[in-house]
């Protein structure tokens, strides 16, 4: 079979996306050995979850346009106690309200696919502080890893320099400087951003931006680009940037 | 009961049969048959069967008769002590002054002693036990027990009186006399002590022992110890020697008893077993010149394995396997992911806000390939970096492998044929053959074990090779593979896809190995990997068929020498001389199956430089022993060779350092307790220095008793007669009222 089976929808997608935002060189054209070990975003479907999949499409696009990383486009929705789970090591759960607990047998299923490498980015949408969806993320977090604390990320933590160097996450608006997560031996494989991360990249069907992030506009549009290829490098390649090679590298580059 | 037998039975003590076993086996023959015959003649006659019993225990009386039963009486007589000399056989009693051994000087007394006691004088040899023979001063024995030899007197002549006990010893002991005095066995004589010690103090430099730690760390600094020993505060010169070359010498100032220690730092670069020696310098008057040379073995092992991940795209394959070398502490792992290419320049992200770093290719394919013990190109395409360096870069790493240096190469849209390593120099290394025109298949598929991937230790993922293949029909599919032109004639393919197949119409490989002179190469033509991790994880069983794989790849690819397609391995890297070692060969072929009735032709290189040739043939498990015992002290060299398929080569140390050497100087004061404990026994004990004109104590007047062996047969005993009489008449009796004559 040959090599180039699977490429010509991915080139179609790129140039919608090319189209829309008016960018004219289009990135490196390549494909994986099957479209199943590309990168891809898979969205958790619980009763009162979001459905954000253009976010995350164009989200994707600045990840394959930005990085090396080659991209899977489609943005499938799995359930927490399905099989299909292990096929996504990079899921994210959207919401703006509380969830109800999820069933004991999710539990084991999710708390399985944490620890063998895979990744939950829940992105809290509510546009408050303490919000309810926060609240249900606790309690989540607390059955899948009683004796870990979900904790602020501090400034050193390598998800702020996996790609870009930040300072502090950002998205839609900019309520807490600090990602939480849960720190499994070396490696943060749930990480919780109630800045409203997919709220700031939701485009609608003409390609546009549906919100306007406050306060700071598409600057902060720019930075939530920036969080979440940060992300999305973070958990594939965790403490990388940690590596003794690397931090001499940084230093001497007075960037770390 | 005396008159029946013709024996005073309160003597009697053993009851033996004379008769040769022919006779007795005749006797019962000749009985049975006449029994046999006067029951033919009596049968259906009336009470045959009283008859018949009556004629069957005169023939049992007959028989035993005939086996001429002996009573042996013991009877004693009274006789003289003995007087039992024992005499120290071990190495120590070796030690030379004048052209004369502590030994030979022992025997000279012995010689006298034989001559001068009256009765009879028992002589015995000791090191750990006793022995009659006498000994010649070049074996002499090891360890040195005195508290046994005196126990052993005691129960050998358990009941007697002895007219003297006589130990001749140079006071050196190797056990626990000192601390088990008080527990000795009261002596059945009076002790006298000879002891062995020269006039004027001996001179004798040696090395007490060397320590080790027994192995050591790749690229670690471990610590080589002498322990020397000498003329109290003066200074020794010790040398530390690999290949007969001096490394490094250190002046050790001795302490005020004659103790001192030289350490030596050794960082050794490769794993293996090797060789080195300490030395000290011989003098004219050394009585012990063997003790001033160690030769040790080393077996140098990694510490850690150091791993260069080297990542074209970051993946999740490139996720998983980075997770899983993270967490095993004995990997130190580099690595380095192209997280931008030139293509990705175009999203106008200045540099200040960016948190990357140049790929330093040219330090690492050069200064410090060396470093790692193994190298991945996981998905990686070397073009854009190494550009115009890339003949020289890739050279370099084919060389690294050739060199022993291990590497794999994963698939992916930047590897083999897709990453253009067609025609390059990691071609050349590779299991596989590039260079075809369709390079890859989005295609998913289980791959299959073929019959190398089923024996193969890269592939086992569970105890036993029946679940281990199983385990691989339950792992889950790939995603695609890059196609391959054709595997290489040395190479073996360990999984391979269920249906598609390779330019040369064989079935095309997904996992394959090769050899490469000293180096080993894997190729895992697929991207999607990283699956196998899930597949028990989703069950709730964890991730160990993954780990499993990984960890088994690891362990071939660095190419433990242990591990290795030949292997000689001996029983012991450090032996002592006259010990009995096992060489172990073990061989397999490039599938890694064993290699059965295989001749090796080998060769142990003596220290003295003289060669024994050997042949050893392999079994079905491919394996084959020498057994040896080393009678050179010195480093040992083994190489064993089979046409171009093995050429393999091992060492050994072999020492001479026995504990009888290490302290010579004789032990006065522990021999003096002795005979101080033993008079408090109240046991007559005297010490005497071999060098003094006293005589030994001899109590003439101890007494024994001999028992005297008297055998009394019991063939014509009254016994017989008055059993055999009444038996005779009865039968006749019956035989009569039946009507016979």
């Amino acid at each position: 079979m040959p090599h180039n089976i699977g490429y010509t929808g991915r080139r179609r997608f790129l140039k919608i996306l090319g189209a829309c935002m008016g960018i004219a060189s289009a990135p490196r054209l390549s494909w994986a050995l099957g479209q199943r070990s590309q990168f891809g975003i898979a969205e958790i479907d619980l009763p009162t979850s979001l459905n954000r999949t253009s976010a995350w499409q164009r989200g994707l696009f600045e990840v394959q346009n930005s990085t090396s990383i080659e991209i899977n486009e489609d943005v499938p929705r799995v359930v927490l106690d399905s099989v299909d789970l292990f096929n996504h090591p990079f899921t994210v759960l959207i919401g703006n309200s509380a969830f109800d607990p999820v069933s004991t047998l999710a539990i084991e299923n999710l708390r399985r696919y944490l620890t063998y490498g895979g990744f939950l980015l829940l992105d809290d949408a509510s546009g408050r502080r303490e919000s309810d969806f926060l609240e249900s993320c606790k309690r989540l977090s607390r059955r899948l890893f009683p004796n870990l604390p979900l904790a602020a990320l501090h400034g050193d933590h390598s998800v702020y320099r996996s790609f870009f160097l930040l300072d502090q996450p950002t998205g839609r608006f900019q309520i807490s400087p600090q990602l939480l997560g849960v720190q499994l031996n070396t490696i943060t494989p749930l990480i919780v951003n109630v800045n409203d991360l997919s709220g700031a990249l939701m485009v609608d069907d003409a390609g546009q931006y549906v919100h306007l992030p406050v306060p700071d506009g598409d600057f902060q549009r720019r930075e939530s680009i920036k969080m979440l290829i940060n992300l999305v490098l973070y958990a594939l390649t965790s403490n990388y940037k940690h590596d003794q090679v690397h931090v001499a590298e940084l230093l001497r580059r007075d960037e770390f | 009961m005396e008159w029946l037998l013709g024996v005073n039975i309160e003597t009697v003590h053993a009851l033996e049969w004379a008769s040769p076993t022919w006779k007795v086996f005749l006797g019962i023959a000749l009985v049975a048959l006449s029994l046999l015959g006067l029951w033919r003649g009596r049968r259906g006659m009336p009470k045959v069967g009283l008859e018949m019993l009556l004629w069957s225990i005169i023939g049992v009386v007959l028989v035993s008769m005939n086996a001429e039963p002996t009573l042996i009486s013991e009877v004693g007589t009274p006789a003289d002590g003995k007087t039992v000399v024992l005499v120290d056989a071990s190495a120590s009693m070796s030690v030379e002054s004048n052209g004369n051994s502590r030994f030979d000087r022992a025997q000279d007394i012995v010689r006298r002693l034989q001559k001068d006691v009256t009765g009879d004088v028992e002589v015995w040899y000791f090191d750990g036990s006793l022995t009659q023979s006498v000994p010649s001063v070049v074996n002499l024995g090891h360890q040195t027990d005195l508290a046994q030899g005196l126990r052993s007197v005691y129960d050998r002549y358990l009941g007697q009186d002895l007219q003297g006990v006589i130990l001749i010893t140079d006071g050196i002991d190797r056990s626990v006399l000192e601390d088990s005095m008080g527990s000795l066995p009261v002596l059945p004589g009076p002790l006298s002590v000879i002891q062995m010690h020269e006039q004027s103090p001996i001179y004798d430099e040696s090395i007490v022992k060397v320590d080790t730690g027994g192995f050591a760390f790749q690229r670690l600094n471990f610590e080589v110890t002498a322990h020397v020993r000498g003329t109290p505060n003066e200074t020794l010169t010790v040398k530390l020697r690999k290949s007969n070359n001096v490394v490094n010498e250190k002046t050790v100032s001795l302490d005020s008893t004659g103790s001192g220690k030289a350490t030596f730092m050794i960082r050794p670069l490769e794993v293996g077993r090797f060789a080195w020696d300490v030395e000290i310098p011989v003098d004219a008057r050394d009585v012990v010149p063997s003790n001033n040379y160690f030769p040790v073995v080393i077996k140098v092992v990694r510490d850690e394995v150091r791993v260069l991940q080297v990542c074209g795209s970051p993946s999740y394959d490139q996720k998983f396997l980075r997770l899983f070398l993270k967490e095993d502490p004995s990997v130190d792992l580099i690595s380095f992911f192209i997280l931008r290419t030139h293509d990705d320049l175009s999203s106008n992200w200045s540099s200040d806000e960016l948190s990357l770093i140049a790929f330093p290719y040219e330090k690492l394919f050069t200064e410090e390939l060396e470093t790692f013990d193994l190298v991945i190109f996981q998905n990686f395409n070397y073009q854009p970096f190494f550009t115009y360096q890339s003949e020289e870069l890739l050279g370099n790493i084919a060389q690294y492998v050739r060199g022993g240096g291990g590497f794999v190469m994963i698939g992916g849209d930047r590897s083999f044929d897709l990453g253009e390593y067609g025609n390059t120099a990691i071609e050349d290394i590779l299991p596989v053959n590039l260079g075809t025109l369709e390079q890859s298949s989005e295609e998913g598929f289980v791959p299959t074990l073929t019959e190398s991937g089923k024996v193969h230790p890269l592939t086992q993922l569970s105890s036993t090779t029946e679940e281990s293949q199983f385990a691989w029909t339950q792992l889950p599919s790939m995603d695609g593979y890059n196609r391959i032109a054709s595997v290489k004639s040395d190479a073996a393919t360990l999984l391979q896809h269920p249906t598609a197949k390779d330019d040369a119409g064989k079935p095309l490989s997904i996992l394959s190995v090769r050899e490469v002179e000293k180096g080993r190469v894997m190729a895992l033509n697929v991207d999607s990997s990283w699956r196998w991790s899930y597949s028990e994880a989703l069950e709730g069983e964890g991730n160990q068929a993954y780990l499993r794989f990984w960890k088994n790849a690891l362990r071939w690819l660095i190419a433990d020498p242990d591990d290795a397609r030949a292997v000689i391995q001996p029983s012991r890297e450090n032996a002592l001389m006259g010990e009995e070692l096992i060489l172990t060969f073990r061989t397999r072929d490039t599938q890694y199956l064993p290699t059965s009735k295989q001749t090796l032709d080998v060769i142990v290189t003596e220290p003295n430089g003289e060669k024994q040739s050997h042949s050893v043939v392999t079994d079905q498990n491919g394996e084959g022993q020498i057994v040896m015992t080393p009678s050179q002290q010195g480093v040992y060299q083994v190489r064993a060779v089979n046409g171009d398929n093995v050429d393999v080569q091992t060492v050994f140390a072999v020492s001479a350092r026995i504990a009888e050497l290490e302290d010579i100087q004789p032990n006065i004061q522990l021999m003096k307790s002795l005979v101080e404990q033993v008079s408090q026994q109240d046991v007559e004990s005297i010490w005497i220095s071999e060098h003094e004109d006293v005589q030994p104590i001899i109590h003439n007047k101890a007494k024994r008793t001999v028992l005297k062996r008297e055998p009394r047969p019991l063939a014509l005993a009254p016994l017989w007669f008055i059993v055999l009489s009444p038996l005779l008449m009865a039968a006749v009796l019956v035989r009569r009222r039946n009507g016979g004559r």
